[in-house]
Formats: C-alpha cells, sequence, structure tokens
C-alpha cells in the first residue's frame, strides 16, 4: 500500500513534469516527483526494519538498512541545489517573459535563434 | 599509484574551491590540472596504441565503492585533458571575467574524469549531478569580452540551459530508482552487480545515462544547445560532458549481458536517428549538433573501442566548432583535419577509431554504420562548403595564437592515427567506399530538391522523448530476459 502510494507519487510528479504548462509548476512537479524517489529510498531502507540504525548491544531490534538512506542524503541535497539553482534563472527569465508560459518562451528564443544563429 | 589517482582525483575540486580564495590561481591552477591529466592519460594507456594494466581501487567495503581506470578510460581522459587545456586558453579572450568560469571548468573537469573512472552506481550518480550543475553554468554565463551577447542571445543561452538543467534532473531521477533496485536485489552497489540486476532497473539506469550522453532519442536536448552555447563552450561539451554519460552507460554494459545484448540496437537508433536529422539540417553549427548524436551512436556501437571513439569524436568536433565560428585562413586546416577525421579518411584517428569498432560489430550493425559514414561525409562536405558567415563584432583578421594552439593540439591529436590493426584491407574498402559516395553525395546535396523538415525540440518534446526511451528500452531488455536471471 505504502509502497503503491509512493510509486503514485513518482508517477505524479513526472506527469506534471510533461504536462503542466507553467515553468514554477514544472519545477514543482519536478519537485514532487524528487520527494517520490526519496520516499522510495526510504521504504527499501525500512524493508529490515525501522529502528534508526545505531547498534546497542543491549537492543534485539530490527534495524533499517542505512545504506539508502546514506545514499538518499547526498541526492537530497543534490536535488535541493539543482531545485535553487532553477529557479534563479527562472526569475532571471521572468524579467522578459512574466507568465512564464513555456511555450511563449520557447517562440522567443526560436524566433530569435533564426536570426542571429551565429552571434556571440 | 593509488595515492596519485586519489589526489589527481581530487585535486580539481581542491584547486576550484582554493581559487575562490585566491583568483589569481585559477588560470594556472586550470592549465596546470588539465596537463597533469593529460600525463596521468598517457601514463595509463591512453594513447592510441599503447595499453596499460587496468587499475582498479577498492575505497569501501562490499558496498562497492570502486574506482577503475582501464585504456578505454584513459583514452577518454586524454581527452578531457587535451581538450580542458584548449579551452583554458580560450577563456580569456572570448569571456570577461573568465575566473569564475575557469573555476566552473576546473569542476566540469573534475567530475567528468570521476565519471570516467567511478565503477559504482553512486559515484557515477554523483559526478553526473556536479557535472550537469557546472555545465550549466558554464552555458548561461553571460559576459562576453567581444561583442556583449543581445537580451534575446542571453535570455536562449539561459534558456537552453535550464532546458538541459531540467532534462538531466529528471533522468537521474529515474536513474536513482534503478539503483536502489540494484541494491535491493544484490546488496551492492558496484557496477558488477549489474549483472544481476533485472530489467526494470537496468531499464531505468540506462535512460539516465542516455539522457546524459544524448543518445537516440534522449539527445532531443543536445541540438539546440550546442548551437546555442558559445562556440569554446560548445567545445566543452562535445569534446567531453556529453561522453561522460556514454562512457558510464558502456561501463555498465560491461558488467551486465543483458544490456550489452540492447546497447547494439540503441547504437544503430541513434546513429541513424542523428544522421537523418543532419542532413536536414541547414547550417553548419546544426549539421554539426545533430551530427554529434549521430556519433554517439559510434562511441557506444563496441564497447571496447568506446574510448579510442570518444577520443577521435572528442577531439574533432571541438576543432569544428572553434572553426566554423571563425573567419581567418586558419580555419581551413582546422576544418579540413576535423572534417577528415570525422569521415573516417585513413591515416587519421577517426579512421583507426572506427575501422577497429565496426570489425567489432555483427554484419547488420557494421554495415548499417558503414552507411551513416556516408552520409557523415557529405556533412563533411557541406561544413567546408559552407560560405563563412562574418561574426558579429569580429572584426580583426589577425589570427589569435589560440587558434593556432588549438589547431596543434587537438588537429595534431587527430593526426595519431597510425594503428597498424586499423588497416586491414577490408577496412580500406569501406573507408574508401564510404568517401567514394559521401563526398559527391556532400558536394550536390544542394542540388537534391529536398524538403528541409525539423523536429520539436521542445522542453516537452525533450521530457517526452525521455519517457519513450524508457518504455522502449524497458521492452528491449525485458524481452526475453524476464525469466532467465538468477
Amino acid at each position: 500500500m505504502l509502497n503503491a502510494a509512493v510509486i503514485l507519487t513518482i508517477f505524479l510528479g513526472f506527469w506534471g513534469v510533461v504536462v503542466k504548462r507553467n515553468l514554477i509548476m514544472k519545477i514543482l512537479s519536478m519537485d514532487v516527483m524528487s520527494t517520490g524517489v526519496i520516499a522510495f529510498f526510504v521504504i527499501w531502507a525500512a524493508r529490515s526494519g525501522v529502528f534508526t540504525p545505531i547498534y546497542k548491544p543491549w537492543r534485539e531490534l530490527d534495524y533499517a538498512d542505512p545504506v539508502p538512506q546514506g545514499i538518499i542524503l547526498t541526492a537530497i541535497v543534490i536535488g535541493l541545489s539543482v531545485q535553487a539553482l532553477m529557479l534563479v534563472g527562472v526569475m532571471k527569465l521572468s524579467r522578459n517573459h512574466p507568465t512564464l508560459e513555456v511555450e511563449s518562451v520557447e517562440q522567443a528564443v526560436a524566433s530569435g535563434a533564426q536570426s542571429t544563429s551565429t552571434d556571440d | 599509484m593509488t595515492e596519485l589517482t586519489l589526489v589527481w582525483v581530487a585535486l580539481p575540486f581542491l584547486l576550484a574551491f582554493t581559487t575562490y580564495l585566491m583568483p589569481a590561481l585559477t588560470r594556472p591552477s586550470l592549465v596546470g590540472m588539465a596537463a597533469l591529466t593529460v600525463a596521468y592519460a598517457v601514463q595509463q594507456g591512453g594513447l592510441p596504441g599503447t595499453t596499460a594494466a587496468p587499475l582498479e581501487l577498492q575505497l569501501l567495503d562490499h558496498f562497492g565503492v570502486t574506482l577503475r581506470i582501464d585504456a578505454n578510460g584513459a583514452a577518454m581522459l586524454l581527452a578531457h585533458g587535451l581538450v580542458t587545456l584548449g579551452v583554458a586558453l580560450y577563456l580569456d579572450r572570448r569571456f570577461a571575467g573568465s575566473r569564475f568560469l575557469a573555476m566552473q571548468l576546473l569542476i566540469v573537469h573534475g567530475s567528468a574524469n570521476a565519471v570516467v573512472i567511478s565503477a559504482d552506481l553512486i559515484s557515477v550518480y554523483v559526478s553526473l549531478e556536479v557535472l550537469s550543475i557546472g555545465v550549466f553554468l558554464l552555458l548561461t554565463y553571460g559576459r562576453r569580452a567581444e561583442g556583449q551577447p543581445t537580451v534575446e542571445s542571453r535570455e536562449r543561452q539561459l534558456w537552453v540551459g535550464l532546458r538541459y538543467l531540467f532534462m538531466s534532473n529528471v533522468a537521474m531521477l529515474f536513474y536513482l530508482m534503478g539503483a536502489i533496485l540494484v541494491y535491493v536485489r544484490t546488496g551492492s552497489l558496484a557496477m558488477s552487480s549489474l549483472a544481476m540486476a533485472d530489467p526494470t532497473a537496468l531499464a531505468m539506469i540506462a535512460v539516465g545515462l542516455l539522457a546524459k550522453g544524448a543518445i537516440f532519442v534522449a539527445g532531443l536536448w543536445l541540438p539546440l544547445t550546442y548551437v546555442t552555447a558559445d562556440p569554446v563552450v560548445a567545445a566543452v561539451l562535445s569534446g567531453f560532458t556529453t561522453k561522460a554519460g556514454a562512457m558510464a552507460l558502456v561501463r555498465c554494459s560491461e558488467a551486465s549481458p543483458v544490456l550489452a545484448q540492447g546497447l547494439p540496437y540503441l547504437s544503430a537508433g541513434s546513429a541513424v536517428f542523428g544522421i537523418l536529422l543532419a542532413l536536414m539540417a541547414s547550417t553548419p553549427q546544426h549539421l554539426l549538433a545533430w551530427s554529434s548524436v549521430s556519433q554517439m551512436g559510434f562511441v557506444i556501437a563496441a564497447p571496447q573501442w568506446a574510448g579510442l571513439y570518444g577520443l577521435a569524436h572528442g577531439l574533432a568536433k571541438p576543432l569544428l566548432f572553434v572553426g566554423t565560428s571563425v573567419t581567418h585562413p586558419w580555419r581551413w586546416p582546422m576544418l579540413l583535419l576535423g572534417t577528415a577525421s570525422l569521415a573516417g579518411v585513413p591515416g587519421s584517428l577517426g579512421y583507426a577509431a572506427k575501422a577497429l569498432s565496426l570489425s567489432a560489430l555483427d554484419p547488420w550493425h557494421e554495415w548499417l554504420l558503414v552507411g551513416v559514414t556516408v552520409g557523415t561525409t557529405c556533412l563533411g562536405v557541406r561544413v567546408l562548403r559552407a560560405p563563412v558567415s562574418p561574426m558579429k563584432g569580429a572584426t580583426t583578421s589577425a589570427t589569435p595564437w589560440q587558434d593556432k594552439v588549438a589547431l596543434v593540439l587537438w588537429g595534431g591529436g587527430l593526426l595519431w592515427g597510425w594503428l597498424p590493426a586499423a588497416y586491414g584491407a577490408d577496412n580500406l574498402l569501406k573507408a574508401l567506399l564510404s568517401l567514394g559516395v559521401g563526398i559527391p553525395l556532400g558536394w550536390f546535396w544542394e542540388r537534391i530538391p529536398l524538403k528541409g523538415g525539423s523536429v520539436n525540440e521542445g522542453l516537452e518534446a525533450v521530457v517526452g522523448g525521455l519517457s519513450i526511451v524508457l518504455v522502449l528500452v524497458w521492452a528491449l531488455l525485458a524481452v526475453g530476459n524476464y525469466g532467465t536471471l538468477p
């Protein structure tokens, strides 16, 4: 059940990435998708048990697997920085494209590409 | 050797962060780092025709954090070093305040090195993500030394940078899911454990790497990005950052027979898809960019020669991107050497790489790629015959010394093509055949009445391409393999 919810979150996020027209919404959908992936890792880590993996000799418990948790920490940090960077880029784009609709940005970019493909 | 390797992997990042504190050191450390990489690659057997014993470092216990440097990776490292060295010399001329870019280039260089030598899934993931952040910053840096870009062109660069970052982040999320599925099944993250991974996990990992490597439909992001980027940044992209994903894919396929079965189809698909769109393109930059998608198919065609092919392509494309952007007479040797190597004229490194790769393939795959080479030759002729477009802001007719150095570094590398194994009669025959058909075809191409077509390269198409590739690769890998796994 939990597994299905996580997979559903990932798919909803990906669906939003494809379908949403607005750049901010696309980035938010990407965040939903990456939250799903993080939960996916956490669930697999909890397969063997749910207790924090700090070993104490007097505790006979089912510990969670620390490796996926460790990995996903790295991925969370990377995801956060990528999103921050993208939002900064979007802020700069919004100066001339205040609606941030993907289509309008792309039309502007494409019409400029024909005339000035060699300038830089 | 172990210590040297570890220092060499970590050094670019250390230097990059140090130079934030001591900006005066930026340029010397970038040039020095690139030279060190060249020396390291040569020492590890990266020069065409030499070999060295592969080096394997097991850094952590059974979770499989591993580095592996073999001749295949070393050839690619040589390309990293040479391209970075050439581009490092260009930065001052092309960009105002180039120190920031030099730091970014150090980070990009270091993370590309790390991708090529890592042999576990998570190191590859982290390095690829760092790579894409660095590439984004290189792409979107707006301050040019000569001829400030217009608002539109700056915005265009920002947009392609965002598109690249968006695409690569989504693709890497799939990769992460694949990695955890491999871990759950095998208890290790080393690439060697991919042998026991199930097709779903393999498909997800492959999609991440295909998107980063711009292979097949997942490479839809590439052409607009290369065309929009500054020629020098396009040289970095086409020289090694895009190949990093392909090299990781090749390394995965060495461990996993299931993936190795699917690789020829991806290679053929990418080669044909890229060349068809390249033939329909109109400007030299578009031609070259689409031809990169096609050449990525050649890189992954024969895994044992991927590094050599990557080196040949990674030296030819920067030369071509820089050559098409200048107007002085030195552009002709640049363009000639680059196109000759791309088309596989005997004597060039491109010929040797192509001959060795093709002779290791199945017949259907081999002849398909020979056919694609005809198209590549045709493209080369069209690039040479394209009118020289005067650049805005470039008024001086004197040849900058950077162009000469680049020609010596990259063009000289391309002449290093004398590998006796590549000069069999059948290989020469194939090369002459493709040249003989391709050159006239390219010469008369403009007279062929053909409607120029194009594909949608928008963000939605790029992300949609990813999902199509995911389904295709999953189907490709799952057919016949689901029941037979250990």
